[in-house]
């Protein structure tokens, strides 16, 4: 039975410390010495305990359930839905990925990575013997083109940078012959640049990242803010809840730059910390996908993994001044309600799957 | 284990295709290890590599340092008086960017503060922090706080305030707006005053608001200085300087009070006077702020004479009953004729210094001769700075042997060619007073350090420059002086005084040749001739009266200061009955009548600035020793005693220093002052009649208990009375 099943337990406590964690450094970065604002950390921990349910349920559902095409475009349906609802009613500073619902304001397009990713592990699997077929890749590239302009009418292009990287993952893995994929890199090269141009802001947080002391109140200041406060963290750090960068200094130091906080507060360990904790659940989920006993489960295991990885490498890479400065949360750890719970119930199916790879041994 | 749906999947892909896949997923795994790997270093790179560079920038945008200004030290006389202190006042400055409202702000402000509106809008558009009001009252600060504006800022600052007025304001000094020292002891002492600042360390957001505030280093107060001065004494210098520069119509003048054995200075008076709470706003109020006692150099005619004889006594070429021929009024030095102020025939040396006779004098000069005297005048202390810790003092003038001329010794001998100070004359009159031995002048008598340890100044030990024998030989003939010569106006009822008068032409400084009607009348002495307990020296500048020998307008003023010092200092009267041939003061009644109406209407008209106060208390005292004196009943003392016996004391509780000061002054009521701030005790308590010499206790403390806050500073004071 199913439930007889052993999930990776490793797999398992990384992600649930990654969370509390997150809940934590969430606390200090959203606490001035003088005010308290209690609002976040109370909406973050709402957020984590359905997320937490959503993974619980997920672990231990038959995962094979999952691998209808009636659920798979359900969810993908809804995702859709959702965006372009996101696209005409949204609101947001210049920007319209978010519904607002009641207290609460949902991303569409966090649940699309997952819908994506279901879609993806279902559809690479039916047609793991026909990948070369231009029919196939017309399906594929009709799915990631919808999804993916919804994202950019939210301007949300963090997340269609991370959408357009998983699929590229999956794809690449299922063996996509490389005829299709060059064609679609080189393709993605002009478009980057047109999305760059086109919105002034990108452009100049990108010059910001190249020189960011050209204008370190400007574009530069949150780049320069950022290697402040992990350097001035040293070894140690200075202690959690005493960092400094947190007053209006570090911009986000709850959301985007929440790793830049840790490496105040905590230090080279602590940031270190957080590094391998990723190296090990990009490890346990590859583990997973490798051992998951189908297609469809490798897939969804690769994908997921995917997912939180890239997301995981792009948030830190901005912070620590390696990449552009681009809106994309760390995965468990940075403030987001939406995106809190899309990962842990992501991270719920990857439980699902590692509970297979250990089978041949028992 | 069999039964898993999943498992007959697996066999769909071809061991190839399968073998793909897993390379593909190393492939992706190794790019994200590799990204990791280099996260890592980037970590290592800004938090151990790059940390101390980093962790500065982060300090230099996180935090600030700025000053705790550190509490000026106190001034109080040798009874604990306070002179100056320090009162914490509310300065109020303003975040310009932060204003909400500034149209109404700058109305209401502009309303409250009484500033002007137009500057203020000014202000208003800077973008960085600016100073609104500095040093408000109390009562505007509470006003524009209950305003709430936000972007204004309360920053407590230091500000000088002297309690007792123009009172000894020559030698304490004053301050300037930033709090140093501009003058007197404020500018000699202005480091040790002034202490040590502490530091704050300010954390700052990125908005340059701070949030958090730090203590790295305490504030060291200042030293409190305890002066040699004697409030009362001083006091009553002040008035009677005053009196006499006002009536014989001087320019300045200045009063010295000394103790001849220590050198401490009992008062130090100065005319015309300033008022040291007040800044100066013309040329004229700051050249007031020159302490003329030290700063001021004067040719001090007669009254170096002592110099001459005192030097001739000591070599032993004349005696005090040597004959000198006078010459019947006239002697040629050279190419010049001095005369005396009238002929005399055959004096000794006693009567030369009696009568003041310029020919006798000289003639005893040559005796000495050049070098000698030069030596003398060396050994006086002229031409040197006395090195009071006073600025703006001048050494004097005392010409180099070489370049005497040929009628220097002549004119040295009877006080011309040298110039000196008020200060070096007392020093002179100390030397005969203390028998021989040459004392440092001093004004401060210690300090008082932060942590209320007490350091009494060091000063330079006497030095014997006249023998024993000498100094009492030159205090009989200075004796004779007041008691039958040029001093008589100088006596004081009760007590032997030694004293010599002196009236000099002042030299133009134009022409360098003496002016025909300006002079310089002074009198020095001291007393009792038994054994001195007060030098005092009197000179007035260029008085323009009908009068201006020194004999007839300084030496009287001698007696109503010095009289009143020696019972403040409980010197006894009496011996004046042992002198050998004491004649009978040879000052017409009429004329001492003439001073006690003139004291009279002095006290009436000086009621509100002051003075009157001390005038009182002198009255009192004069009261209580009135039996010791043979019918003291002059109609001053008793017109006073009967005012003061129909009062009862007022209520001061509550009362600020200053209204109690003018309550006092205006009744005479003679006060015990302790602490600083507002009444909170007095003894005896309101309603209870006054005696004659009664004295009221009143005990200050800080109001507002909630901020008052001070009990270091209030402990201090404490000790300063304690300890004065």
């Amino acid at each position: 039975m199913p439930s007889a099943l052993r999930y990776d337990r490793l797999l398992c406590g990384t992600i649930l410390t990654l969370t509390f964690f997150g809940l934590v450094m969430v606390f200090s970065a959203t606490t001035a010495s003088s005010e308290t604002t209690w609002t976040y950390i109370i909406k973050q921990g709402i957020a984590a305990s359905i997320g937490l349910t959503a993974m619980r349920y997920l672990m231990f559902l038959d995962y094979r359930k999952l691998r209808q095409e009636k659920v798979v475009f359900a969810v993908l349906g809804v995702s859709v839905v959702l965006l372009v609802l996101a696209a005409l009613l949204g609101t947001g500073a210049n920007t319209r990925r978010f519904l607002r619902l009641w207290h609460f304001s949902l991303q569409p397009s966090e649940l699309a990575k997952p819908a994506l990713i279901l879609f993806l592990a279902f559809y690479l699997e039916q047609r793991r013997e026909r990948l070369g077929d231009w029919r196939t890749v017309a399906g594929l590239g009709f799915i990631i083109a919808v999804l993916s302009l919804l994202i950019y009418v939210g301007r949300d292009f963090g997340t269609m940078a991370s959408l357009l990287v998983l699929a590229g993952v999956m794809l690449f893995v299922a063996g996509l012959p490389l005829r299709f994929i060059a064609p679609a890199a080189a393709a993605l090269v002009p478009l980057l640049f047109f999305f760059v141009w086109r919105v002034p802001y990108r452009l100049q947080r990108l010059i910001a990242f190249r020189d960011p002391g050209a204008d370190p109140l400007g574009s530069g200041f949150q780049i320069l803010q950022s290697e402040i406060a992990v350097g001035s963290g040293g070894w140690f750090g200075q202690g959690w809840m005493a960092g400094k960068q947190k007053m209006h200094f570090l911009p986000e130091a709850h959301t985007d730059f929440i790793f830049a906080l840790i490496g105040e507060e905590l230090g080279l360990i602590g940031a270190v910390f957080v590094v391998l904790a990723f190296g090990v659940l990009l490890w346990r989920g590859l583990r997973a996908a490798i051992k998951a006993p189908n297609t469809f489960g490798c897939y969804l295991a690769l994908g997921v993994t995917a997912m939180i990885i890239f997301q995981a490498m792009f948030n830190m890479g901005v912070v620590l001044a390696l990449l552009p400065t681009k809106g994309m949360p760390l995965p468990f750890i940075s403030y987001g309600g939406s995106a809190m719970i899309t990962m842990l119930a992501s991270a719920g199916v990857l439980l699902n799957v590692s509970r297979y790879a250990d089978r041949h041994s028992l | 284990m069999s039964g898993t749906p999943a498992e007959d999947e697996l066999q769909g892909l071809s061991a190839a295709a399968n073998r793909r896949r897993l390379i593909r997923i190393y492939v992706f795994g190794l790019v994200a290890t590799l990204w990791f790997g280099l996260l890592i270093v980037r970590l290592w790179d800004f938090q151990v590599r790059q940390t101390d560079f980093l962790t500065t920038k982060a300090a230099n945008q996180q935090e600030g340092e700025v000053d705790i200004r550190a509490d000026r030290g106190a001034i109080y006389d040798r009874t604990g008086a306070e002179l100056a202190l320090s009162t914490p006042v509310q300065s109020i400055g303003v975040f310009p960017k932060k204003i909400e409202n500034p149209e109404v702000a700058a109305g209401t402000l502009a309303d409250i503060l009484q500033i002007d509106e137009a500057e203020l809008r000014r202000k208003f558009t800077s973008p960085r922090f600016q100073w609104v009001k500095r040093q408000a009252n109390p009562a505007e600060v509470e006003r524009v706080r209950q305003l709430g504006i936000k972007a204004l800022h309360f920053e407590e600052e230091g500000k000088r305030y002297y309690p007792k007025g123009s009172v000894a304001a020559q030698v304490i000094g004053a301050v300037g707006m930033d709090h140093s020292g501009q003058s007197g002891l404020e500018f000699h002492f202005d480091k040790q005053l002034r202490g040590t600042d502490g530091v704050r360390l300010l954390q700052y957001d990125a908005r340059r608001q701070d949030y958090k505030r730090q203590e790295l280093r305490a504030p060291i107060s200042g030293d409190d200085l305890l002066l040699t001065l004697d409030l009362r004494i001083q006091s009553l210098a002040e008035l009677e300087l005053k009196r006499a520069v006002t009536s014989s119509l001087s320019r300045a003048g200045t009063i010295v009070l000394m103790r001849p054995e220590s050198g401490e200075i009992l008062a130090m008076a100065n005319w015309p006077p300033f008022d040291p709470n007040q800044r100066a706003r013309t040329k004229q109020e700051l050249e007031n702020r020159k302490n003329f006692a030290v700063s001021h150099m004067i040719e001090p005619g007669s009254t170096f004479k002592i110099v001459t004889a005192a030097a001739a006594i000591e070599e032993g070429v004349a005696r005090p009953d040597d004959v000198f021929d006078c010459e019947m009024g006239g002697i040629n030095i050279g190419r010049r004729r001095i005369r005396d102020h009238k002929p005399f025939g055959l004096l000794t040396l006693a009567d030369v210094l009696v009568k003041s006779s310029n020919v006798g004098i000289i003639k005893a000069g040559m005796r000495v001769g050049p070098d000698t005297m030069h030596r003398y005048l060396t050994r006086f202390g002229f031409g040197r700075f006395t090195n009071i810790t006073l600025p703006g003092e001048t050494g004097g003038l005392v010409r180099p042997l070489n370049r005497w001329h040929s009628d220097s010794l002549a004119s040295v001998s009877m006080g011309q060619e040298v110039g000196v100070t008020a200060l070096q004359m007392a020093r002179l009159f100390a030397v005969i007073a203390n028998d021989g031995y040459l004392v440092q002048p001093r004004i401060v008598a210690a300090a008082r350090n932060h942590y209320g340890v007490t350091t009494a100044f060091e000063h330079a030990s006497k030095v014997r420059v006249l023998s024993s024998d000498t100094a009492t030989t030159m205090r009989a003939i200075l004796e004779r002086v007041v008691a039958s010569g040029t001093g008589r106006l100088a006596q004081i009822p009760g007590y032997r005084v030694g004293g010599k008068t002196g009236t000099a032409q002042m030299i133009n400084p134009e022409t360098r040749s003496y002016q025909d009607g300006t002079y310089v009348a002074s009198f020095c002495g001291f007393a009792p001739v038994n054994d001195p307990a007060v030098v005092g020296v009197v000179v007035l500048d260029a008085p323009q009266g009908r009068e201006y020998y020194g004999g007839r307008i300084s030496a009287p003023v001698f007696p109503r200061v010095v009289q009143q010092a020696l019972r403040y200092l409980d010197v006894a009267p009496g011996h004046a009955q042992d002198r050998k041939a004491a004649p009978p003061p040879e000052v017409p009644d009429h004329l001492l009548a003439d001073f006690i109406a003139e004291d009279e209407a002095e006290s009436q008209a000086t009621d509100a600035d002051g003075h009157i106060l001390v005038a009182s208390r002198g009255a009192s005292a004069g009261g209580r020793a009135a039996p010791a004196e043979a019918g003291g009943d002059s109609p001053k003392e008793s017109k006073v005693a009967v005012r003061v016996t129909d009062l009862v004391t007022p209520d001061f509780r509550g009362m600020p220093m200053r209204e109690v000061l003018k309550l006092a002054v205006k009744m005479g009521i003679a006060l015990d002052v302790d602490g600083h701030g507002l009444v909170l005790h007095q003894s005896p308590g309101p309603d209870t009649p006054l005696t004659r010499g009664s004295v009221v206790k009143v005990l200050l403390a800080r109001a507002l208990p909630a901020k008052s806050a001070k009990p270091a500073g209030a402990a201090r004071n404490t000790q300063a009375s304690g300890g004065g």
